[in-house]
């Protein structure tokens, strides 16, 4: 088995022309994956680092491999590598980087492509939103929609009722007309029957009348003992013309008599009311007069009231002398001169008006200002008051609740708020140290994961001493020594002993669980690993251990920037040395 | 106030003389006339039958007791009470009879208002007057008994004929602007005569003596009319009580509506004065429980009532009248102005229990009484600003500017009082019951 891993031992043309999507099928076997190593073990992705190799390249087509690789490299837009190296081999360092580069590469498509899935789970409950809402919508479109045929519907009844119902109005209509017509036709009938049954009424008391006159109805009589006397002692007369006459003189007597009191009591209350008027009239003369002697300073009006006045004197004086003369002249003259004694005592109050109102606004002009300016002054001394009153009773009120609710809630609400404020910025405060601190954690998990590819180093160096030593003391030294020498080049060939011997099929699912050890958390339980690593050193302080040495300061470069699979191999060869 | 002892009386046939000195009530076919004073018979009279009317006189010399059974008319004459009458309608029958404003002739209507028979009681002569017309009040007498109006119906036509009492001259005969007339009424000086329509027409006509319209007044139409009429004693105003619950008073110069009296259900007018009748049942200690208190005062079993200022708002106990039957209970049904025009007296007849007083001065609402029971009659004292009332129980009301009051009737038995009316003199009150008269005299307290 352990010739298998040897290059030159696994010559495999078969897998020369093997394409490499073929490889990922195969790197699927484990048991090729363990029989397989080589350098393409870090290009290939970390999970399969062990087993794809075998099949791409080989010692043969290494120019082939390299040319393709370079035209990969190159179609990504990396530097390729130089097959033209002096050793006619790769150079390693170019090697590296390259891989180094690849990988970055990887790193950062695998970041895209995370980055994508998320973007695209985003954007999938995004979509699956948008159609939940667009279900939503639609379920909400059709409802509107039912209700709104249903509404048209209702719509549609109701304008059928209407319809029906104006129909009715119509019937009804026409029905009241009629009936109308009927109560009309029946009144005229009813009138005309009345007043035939009455006429017949009428006719059948005639006729009864008559009957009764004409049968000289014995019973129909009067018995006396004797005449009484008039009840005024006089005789009666006799029915004439002169009775008559009489009777209307008597009548008419008795309506003249009746318009005679009537107008007496007029005349008398005639009288009365005119004696009210006179008075009237002389009081408003009397009111008038002082206030022409008032009005006197105006000049404009003077005169012309002057002659109103008079004039209204004069007819005043007329209406008086024609108050005993006859009516209609008197009335005329009577109305007038109250009229225009009435307009002017009208004018007179309303001048007196606006004389009050205008003194009134003399002595506020005066006093206006000062008025003001008490007014303001009070306005002050109220404001003033008010301010300290309703300070007053904020003391009074805090001191006696201290914690009125609805105060106590608004001040809540300022605290909360400010506190709120604080806690921002100790938030801010905080998430900038946890930034720091973050970073702080990269960089110690940095270390961390370099000091375990050291570690990893010294793991190698040792197990290769280790080896190297078993492999003195066995008899089968002189057989390996070529084998030994020759995995010089191959970077990671030393340590494949030990792993072949560990890796059984669920390492690589253990790989996978180990990498997750690659934290810094796991860094400390490592180190006291590596203490044990130094004293294993310390027992072969030997001479290998430079070129070991170097050799592992450049498998901790190259590590380094290889996956955490490497360092669970790393802890993996711990593991199994620590017993050692 | 001090209350008579009790006469038996027929069909509230109870009258006092036109000049106060005698009382005369009929008690089934006896007619017993009275001194007012002394209540001693002075005459008694024995008619034919029944007697259903009984009137006195205008001279008090003689009374009429009408037996319409019978279509029978005796007269009876207090200064001789030999001498008798007896007036016989024979077939015809008859549904009315009264005397003429001068004593001397009595008119009779017969049945089926088929004529007026005037009958002369001093020549024994009979007039017919035809077509009269049977309404509410159709033959009206003036005050000064000069003049008789009489409604008539001819070719479905109302008339209205003017006679002279005197001769029976027809003075004036003209067509009304009536529909259907219901009833006339001379205004007190006896110049004017008020006709109104019947109450499918709300119509009031104003004639004069000769004859002319003088005015003619409608307050609204296609609704039920007038109700009930009434002059002011001066002639001044014309009260019309109508279905629509209002009075509204018509002056004497332009014969316009110068206001209207509402009755509403509340009374919110401050300035009236509300009286509400209460009633209250006496205590009785155990030890005026003997049965001389028992027997003695009948007052014991009667409750005591008296008025008690409401405040105002009031309400008014109003009853809903029944629409589909005929002449329903609403409207002013009854007026009556005091005998010196300052007042007036209405009920509304929805509101049976309540009178309202009215002052004709201010024209406003003086004063509403409420009684326990619906008012049964209202009259007021001819001489005084005084009212009084009854309401078919044992109490008289009494109303006057100064205020009321309810006195229970003090006579053995219970004496339910069903009407009342005032002796002319207004110095005291006759009571009828159903059977039973009592006079009241409420002079003396007046003057105390």
């Amino acid at each position: 088995m352990g010739d298998w891993w040897t290059p030159a031992m696994m010559p495999d043309p078969s897998l020369d022309n093997k394409e490499l999507s073929s490889i990922s099928g195969i790197s699927m076997s484990p048991s090729r994956q363990n029989s397989h190593h080589s350098l393409h073990s870090t290009m290939v992705l970390p999970k399969t680092s062990y087993s794809v190799i075998s099949a791409f390249c080989t010692e043969e087509n290494i120019s082939q491999c390299i040319a393709y690789i370079n035209q990969e490299v190159c179609s990504l837009g990396l530097t390729g590598v130089s097959l033209e190296s002096e050793s006619g081999g790769l150079s390693a360092v170019l090697v590296l980087n390259l891989l180094y580069e690849v990988l970055q590469l990887q790193r950062r498509a695998q970041r895209a492509l995370h980055e994508l899935e998320t973007q695209q789970l985003k954007n999938s409950s995004d979509l699956e939103h948008l159609q939940h809402s667009n279900c939503r919508l639609k379920d909400q479109l059709e409802h509107t929609r039912r209700e709104n045929s249903g509404l048209h519907e209702g719509e549609r009844q109701l304008q059928l009722k209407i319809k029906t119902l104006q129909n009715c109005l119509k019937s009804e209509k026409e029905e009241v007309q009629k009936l109308q017509s009927i109560i009309s036709s029946r009144a005229t009938q009813y009138n005309h029957d009345s007043k035939r049954k009455e006429r017949e009424c009428t006719k059948l008391k005639e006729r009864l009348n008559q009957l009764l006159m004409d049968k000289r109805d014995k019973k129909l009589s009067i018995e006396m003992s004797n005449y009484v006397g008039r009840s005024d002692g006089k005789r009666g007369l006799w029915k004439t013309s002169k009775m008559e006459a009489r009777h209307e003189g008597e009548m008419y007597r008795a309506l003249l008599s009746d318009y005679e009191t009537r107008q007496r009591s007029l005349v008398l209350e005639n009288s009365e009311l005119k004696k009210v008027l006179q008075h009237m009239k002389k009081d408003m003369i009397a009111i008038l007069s002082p206030k022409n002697v008032c009005v006197q300073p105006e000049p404009a009006d003077d005169s012309l009231e002057q002659a109103v006045s008079e004039g209204e004197e004069e007819a005043g004086d007329r209406s008086r002398e024609s108050l005993e003369q006859s009516c209609e002249q008197a009335r005329e003259q009577l109305t007038n001169s109250i009229r225009l004694q009435w307009r002017k005592l009208k004018s007179h109050m309303e001048r007196l008006d606006s004389q009050v109102s205008l003194e009134r606004e003399g002595d506020e002009v005066m006093s206006r200002k000062e008025h003001e300016d008490e007014m303001q002054r009070m306005r002050l001394e109220l404001q003033q008051c008010k301010e300290f009153i309703h300070m007053q009773q904020q003391l009074l009120q805090q001191l006696s609740s201290p914690c009125d609710e609805e105060t106590a809630a608004l001040l809540n609400d300022c605290y909360t708020l400010e506190e709120k404020e604080r806690l921002k910025e100790e938030w801010r405060l905080f998430s900038e140290q946890k930034r720091n601190f973050e970073r702080e954690r990269k960089n110690f998990t940095e270390a961390a994961i370099r000091l375990g590819h050291e570690r990893k180093a010294f793991e190698e160096d040792r197990a290769v001493w280790l080896k190297t030593q078993f492999l003195n003391m066995t008899p089968f030294v002189d057989r390996k020594r070529p084998a030994l020498s020759e995995p010089h080049g191959a970077l990671a060939v030393s340590t494949e002993p030990e792993a072949k011997l560990q890796s059984t099929p669920p390492l690589v699912t253990k790989s996978q669980s180990y990498s997750v050890f690659s934290t810094p958390k796991a860094a400390p339980v490592k180190m006291p690993s590596t203490a044990d690593l130094y004293r294993t050193l310390h027992l072969i302080p030997e001479s290998r251990g430079h070129g070991k040495c170097a050799s592992g300061k450049m498998l901790t470069k190259s590590r380094l920037r290889n996956c955490s699979t490497d360092c669970s191999v790393i802890s993996l060869v711990r593991d199994e040395s620590s017993p050692v | 106030m001090n209350f008579s002892e009790v006469f038996k009386q027929s069909n509230q046939l109870c009258k006092v003389s036109p000049d106060g000195k005698y009382l005369a009530t009929c008690v089934q076919y006896r007619l017993v006339v009275r001194d007012i004073n002394s209540l001693q018979i002075v005459h008694l009279y024995t008619c034919l039958d029944q007697v259903m009317h009984m009137e006195w006189s205008s001279d008090s010399l003689f009374i009429l007791c009408a037996m319409y059974k019978r279509g029978l008319v005796q007269v009876w004459s207090l200064e001789q009470p030999d001498w008798h009458c007896k007036i016989d309608e024979g077939s015809i029958g008859l549904v009315s009879s009264r005397w003429s404003p001068d004593g001397r002739h009595i008119l009779n209507t017969t049945e089926f208002n088929l004529r007026v028979t005037v009958w002369s009681l001093c020549t024994k002569a009979v007039s017919y007057i035809k077509y009269p017309k049977a309404c509410q009040k159709g033959v009206d007498f003036s005050a000064d008994g000069r003049y008789m109006a009489l409604a008539e119906r001819r070719e479905c036509k109302d008339y209205i004929s003017v006679f002279v009492c005197d001769d029976w001259h027809l003075l004036r005969h003209f067509e009304s602007e009536t529909q259907d007339l219901a009833g006339l009424e001379w205004s007190p000086n006896s110049c004017v005569l008020a006709v109104w329509d019947s109450c499918l027409e709300y119509k009031i006509l104003l004639y004069s003596l000769d004859g002319r319209l003088l005015s003619l007044y409608s307050a609204y139409e296609w609704s039920l009319g007038i109700k009930s009429v009434a002059w002011s004693p001066s002639s001044q105003f014309l009260a019309v009580g109508s279905y629509d619950e209002k009075v509204r008073i018509l002056n004497h110069i332009t014969w316009k509506k110068i206001t209207e009296f509402e009755h509403p259900a509340t009374i919110i007018n401050t300035k009236a004065v509300v009286f509400k009748e209460v009633e209250k049942r006496p205590v009785v200690g155990s030890e005026d429980l003997s049965i001389h208190q028992l027997t003695v005062d009948n007052s014991l079993f009667s409750t005591q009532s008296k008025y008690e200022i409401t405040q105002l708002p009031a309400q008014v106990p109003v009853i809903k009248p029944d629409p589909d039957r005929a002449n329903p209970k609403i409207g002013i049904s009854t007026l009556a102005f005091s005998a010196d025009n300052r007042f007036l007296a209405t009920k509304n007849d929805n509101m049976p229990q309540s009178l309202w007083v009215w002052d004709m001065q201010r024209l406003s609402l003086l004063a509403v009484l409420e009684q326990t029971a619906p008012v049964r009659c209202f009259v007021w004292d001819p001489r005084r600003p005084r009212l009084a009332l009854c309401t078919g129980n044992t109490k008289v009301y009494l109303w006057s500017p100064a205020g009321c009051v309810s006195v229970n009737v003090p006579v053995e038995g219970s004496f339910q009082v069903q009407s009342l009316f005032w002796h002319c003199s207004g110095s005291s009150l006759v009571l009828l019951s159903k059977e039973h008269v009592c006079l009241c005299y409420v002079d003396a307290e007046e003057e105390k």
